[in-house]
């Protein structure tokens, strides 16, 4: 990755000043809203990937907790694949709410079987703690982008800044969970900080699904969701929604890889700054 | 429009700016390593 580094550079700038130009010049203007609804491009697409790093740090703070557990491990592993099965039997026989399509509710449970299954083979214990602080800092960075760009088109539209309703709510909770979360990783000093840190993680996922099935749940003034859930959305405008949100997929990528890449090093320099301590003789210092 | 570019200004500066802290703290990370060598 190291060596691709720079080439996966230019090409998500690349795709990032494409999708910028879709979203500004080719995307059609919508008929209530005027300009102000090309928000919706970099608005959605980061709170997509904001609630995805939340749930990566959600799967990497729980194998943390559990892989010196060897029962503990063993039971997240049977419920991650029961997750996928569940998905997939559930979708097709129960009942789903009204513009829920079976195929994505079970392409969500395999995804997530997927993910955990992924994570478990390429991160080590220690890996999957600095993969979790990654994803909670990116995370909250995207979720910062959300609750600015939200203000700057409600205030248009809605002729407010901001309403105490349930989405709206519940974001600005889940960042404050997170940002409470990365203070504890930077000002805690005790050696059960990063147990502490993922137990924290566990219970402030719980809000992610919260703030996504808010709009569907209750009444808000935050519009319905623009794929399922009774939304519509013209199929031009969904297309650049969605070359907007795999520009920003690949630029989180990248920004998770270096703050990955500094998290692993920083813990080797500590290591060896508490090496060479042990190793200078009394008196020395 | 002026929202339109305000949200998209933003955007840029908070993602401009975290990009910031990380090679301040690569730089420092650096520097500490470069003390270690030293030692």
């Amino acid at each position: 990755m190291k060596k691709l580094f720079p080439l996966f550079a230019v090409l998500t700038a690349a795709l990032l000043s494409y999708a910028l130009y879709l979203a500004l010049v080719v995307a059609p203007t919508e008929q209530t809203m005027g300009d102000v609804q090309r928000i919706f491009y970099y608005h959605v697409p980061s709170a997509w990937t904001a609630f995805l790093l939340f749930f990566l740090n959600f799967v990497a703070s729980v194998q943390y907790l559990v892989r010196p557990r060897p029962f503990a491990d063993r039971l997240a592993k049977w419920v991650a694949i029961a997750i996928g099965i569940g998905a997939c039997i559930g979708a097709f026989v129960f009942p789903l709410p009204e513009g829920v399509e079976p195929g994505s509710v079970a392409t969500t449970g395999l995804a997530i079987t997927g993910i955990y299954f992924l994570i478990r083979k390429c991160f080590s214990e220690q890996g999957t703690d600095a993969l979790a602080v990654t994803t909670a800092e990116v995370g909250v960075v995207f979720c910062t982008v959300v609750l600015i760009t939200g203000p700057l088109w409600a205030r248009p539209v809605w002729g407010i800044w901001w309403t105490w309703d349930v989405r709206l709510t519940s974001t600005l909770v889940l960042w404050l969970i997170y940002v409470s979360y990365l203070m504890l990783r930077r000002f805690s000093s005790s050696g059960q900080t990063a147990i502490l840190a993922a137990s924290l993680s566990v219970f402030g996922a719980l809000d992610v699904p919260l703030v996504y099935f808010s709009i569907w749940i209750f009444r808000t003034q935050h519009p319905q969701p623009v794929i399922g859930g009774g939304g519509s959305i013209d199929p031009r405008m969904l297309h650049i929604l969605l070359i907007n949100w795999i520009a920003f997929l690949c630029f989180a990528y990248l920004v998770c890889w270096s703050r990955y890449r500094l998290e692993t090093v920083k813990r080797e320099v500590e290591e060896s700054q508490a090496m060479q301590d042990l190793l200078e003789p009394r008196g020395t210092r | 429009m002026n929202f339109l570019y305000a949200a998209y200004a933003a955007t840029w500066i908070i993602h401009v700016g975290y990009l910031t802290t990380l090679v301040r703290r690569y730089s420092r990370l650096k520097r500490e390593i470069e003390e270690l060598k030293k030692k």
